[in-house]
């Protein structure tokens, strides 16, 4: 119970941020930032490394992030409500979605390891 | 009263309720999990657009209107904003790994996220589609949460977003593992990155599938570009459009 109270005092405070300051910036995105400023200064002040704060939320976290994609349908399902759009444009929203999305995984990994090659990280993956 | 008016009577109040269509989302989504676990975990088979297409069927065939459904999945959707916030605990969870790997996950995270708002934008324009369906376009490889959100406050179709999001998942989640064969790229962390900056949840979910490491760094890509496409994407589109 304690964990999804700090992750929904995370959201609220975002929300309340957000619309105060008339950010362009949906007020989950602001929550996780909120959140991994919890963790580390609730961690910090316990005086563990990786201690109870983290633990506190973990359980409440894991299983929304299970869950996902569930939650992903009711959003889904509005496109119902504006095909005509979908079905107007379909062409240009294939193009863009299928080229955009080859483009950004190829410009993603050969930008990845280009740095670790510059930088010489330590790197996690077997290889280069 | 006759069975059929009770039966009637019966559905005039249940098709009103949120019990029902509360109900229908979830138990729409058990069978499409079915499903996809039936395919192999074939990443084709998605179970987010099954449910949808499976709602989406029964709400024409029962003559159920969006906002009807929507009051009663708006519990499921609420739980989003609060998922969306979780993604703070991996991100912690593995900022070791954030730190061995610095400028790598930093500089592939620019690189990707501008990419991923640019092209799509670019591309739509360049065909001429309007505006709304351009704004729509520019978060989709961000999580649904996240995406949707930027969509609403830029002008754009949050709905039409929703879709592009799951459409980007389930495409970059089809073709990442026999691009990044073809490219030769056997560093797991990068193929994981990419994978979870492009595809989010969806292809995270299938970066696990793949590879420990890979699905790890998968995650951290998502969250990450949550956050970077949120701050950025209002001024990138201020350029373009």
């Amino acid at each position: 119970m304690e964990g999804l109270f700090v992750i929904l005092v995370c959201q609220l405070i975002g929300e309340i941020v957000v619309r105060t300051l008339d950010l362009s910036m949906p007020a989950p995105a602001l929550g996780i930032v909120l959140l991994l400023v919890y963790l580390w200064f609730a961690d910090r002040s316990a005086g563990s490394g990786d201690g109870a704060a983290h633990t506190r939320v973990s359980g409440v976290a894991d299983t929304l992030l299970k869950n996902l994609g569930v939650l992903f349908v009711p959003l889904g399902v509005g496109v119902m409500q504006n095909y005509r759009l979908i079905h107007d444009y379909a062409g240009t929203i294939v193009i863009a979605v299928v080229v955009s999305t080859i483009v950004t995984l190829i410009v993603t990994v050969g930008a990845f390891l280009l740095a670790s090659r510059l930088f010489g990280a330590e790197g996690t993956g077997d290889g280069h | 009263m006759d069975t059929s008016g009770r039966v009637f009577e019966l559905w005039v109040y249940l098709s009103t309720s949120p019990l029902l269509w509360l109900t229908v989302t979830i138990g729409a989504y058990i069978a499409a999990q079915r499903l996809a676990a039936l395919s192999g975990f074939n990443p084709i088979v998605n179970p987010v657009l099954i449910s949808v297409v499976l709602v989406i069927s029964i709400l024409a065939v029962t003559g159920t209107s969006y906002s009807t459904y929507f009051d009663g999945a708006q519990f499921v959707h609420f739980a989003l904003g609060p998922a969306t916030v979780a993604l703070a605990v991996p991100l912690y969870r593995n900022r070791t790994l954030i730190r061995q790997n610095f400028v790598p996950v930093i500089v592939a995270l620019i690189a990707g996220s501008l990419t991923a708002i640019v092209c799509a934008t670019g591309v739509a324009i360049l065909l001429g589609a309007p505006d709304s369906v351009a704004i729509s376009l520019a978060p989709k490889s961000a999580t649904a949460g996240i995406a949707v959100g930027i969509s609403q406050q830029l002008g754009g179709d949050p709905a039409l977003t929703a879709l592009l999001v799951i459409f980007t998942g389930v495409l970059g989640a089809i073709i990442v593992t026999p691009l990044m064969n073809l490219l030769r790229i056997r560093n797991y962390a990068a193929r994981g990155f990419a994978a979870g900056l492009t595809s989010h949840g969806i292809g995270t979910a299938r970066a696990f599938q793949v590879n420990e490491i890979a699905g790890t760094f998968s995650g951290l890509a998502m969250a990450l570009n949550g956050i970077l496409t949120s701050a950025i994407a209002a001024i990138v589109l201020g350029i373009l459009l």
